[in-house]
């Protein structure tokens, strides 16, 4: 269980209902501080609906860093997400790959994402050579968009793992079939 | 120098020009991508503007997310930010004590401030000990407000160190007085 109760609609104030309105565990811990509520999810919907980056290199950094941190909330809930947005079985399996420093076999820029983001999680920055190859195919506009995101989740990881959300019944189908492997440290 | 160039209030458009009111290296280059940029200051505004978690606390709990990450420019910006809402000598002294596994003597929510963004940095998570006295001491709403600025600052370092933003001249005597560890 999570360490604070979830709340729904009926312990909010009308002008709050619609932070859990998706229902989602995640909202449902946050409604606690309304406002944090709303400028953290403020940001994530932007950069998952708003933004033009392309919406599968953004799956697949997410999958990167919350595979690597091994946050069972996020991974399932955008293994899920992801399926909608082009990520395919492959591209998931590519990461367990490129996580164990395999050669997956995807382009250079889809392979520059995925280092990215375990750069930046495991050290906080970015390689040169990762970064030329990001910059070589992205807008200065997308650059940030790519590493907001990458950041943005690694604040995520450490929220949904110090309150210890569940993960949905909904959700728990996802980790079944793509389970973390053993090896991640 | 930076990965990015330097925006300006000249190379923005004129409702993206207060992204760079404040024009700290941070925010002139997140302006590349205004809308982002816009909603990032949003979560940062409500952590330093709209929470009533107490200020001190939110900036030790800052510090210690930038000490232990050896980040300059966070480090830097925080203890000046810090000591405006009330962040001591001696409180900055004591992250470095606590870093480094000893005892500061401060009282046992600050300590566990401390301890919990060294446990969510390294850890992802927060140990029972830890959390037991944020539970003691602070509302569910505090609570969350809490683990929402460690959490956030663990992404505001990695986003200062991929696109290597530089300190500026005025912050950078934090850092004499105050150098990070080796």
């Amino acid at each position: 269980m999570a360490r604070l109760p979830y709340l729904g609609a009926a312990d909010l104030d009308g002008a709050d209902k619609d932070i859990v309105k998706s229902g989602m565990n995640l909202h449902r811990i946050l409604a606690h501080s309304p406002d944090a509520a709303r400028c953290f999810s403020g940001l994530a919907r932007h950069l998952r609906f708003d933004s033009s980056l392309d919406a599968r290199l953004r799956e697949m950094a997410i999958l990167q860093t919350v595979y690597m941190t091994k946050s069972a909330y996020a991974y399932s809930h955008h293994l899920q997400l992801s399926r909608n947005v082009g990520v395919t079985d492959n591209d998931v399996k590519a990461i367990e790959t490129e996580t164990a420093v395999g050669d997956s076999g995807l382009p250079d820029l889809d392979r520059a994402v995925l280092r990215a983001a375990r750069e930046m999680t495991d050290e906080r920055e970015l390689a040169d050579a990762t970064f030329d190859t990001l910059r070589a195919h992205l807008s200065t506009a997308h650059v940030i968009d790519l590493l907001m995101v990458i950041a943005l989740y690694n604040s995520a990881v450490r929220l949904l793992g110090t309150l210890e959300l569940d993960v949905e019944p909904a959700f728990q189908t996802e980790l079944d079939a793509h389970p973390f492997a053993k090896e991640i440290t | 120098m930076a990965r990015l160039p330097y925006l300006d209030e000249d190379d923005l458009a004129e409702e993206d020009k207060d992204i760079v009111k404040r024009p700290i290296n941070l925010n002139r280059i997140i302006a590349h991508s205004p809308e982002a940029a816009h909603k990032f200051s949003g979560v940062g505004g409500y952590i330093r503007f709209g929470s009533s978690l107490d200020p001190r606390l939110r900036e030790m709990a800052i510090l210690q997310v930038g000490y232990l990450t050896k980040s300059p420019y966070e480090y830097s910006h925080h203890l000046k930010i810090g000591r405006d809402f009330g962040v001591a000598e001696s409180d900055v002294t004591a992250i470095e004590t606590e870093t480094a596994g000893g005892d500061s003597g401060l009282p046992e929510l600050d300590r566990a401030v401390l301890r919990g963004a060294r446990e969510m940095t390294e850890g992802m998570k927060l140990s029972d000990d830890t959390y037991a006295v944020w539970a003691e001491h602070l509302s569910e709403a505090h609570i969350v407000d809490l683990t929402m600025v460690i959490a956030f600052y663990n992404g505001v370092v990695r986003l200062l160190g991929a696109l290597e933003i530089d300190v500026e001249p005025e912050y950078a005597p934090e850092l004499e007085k105050h150098p990070l560890p080796e």
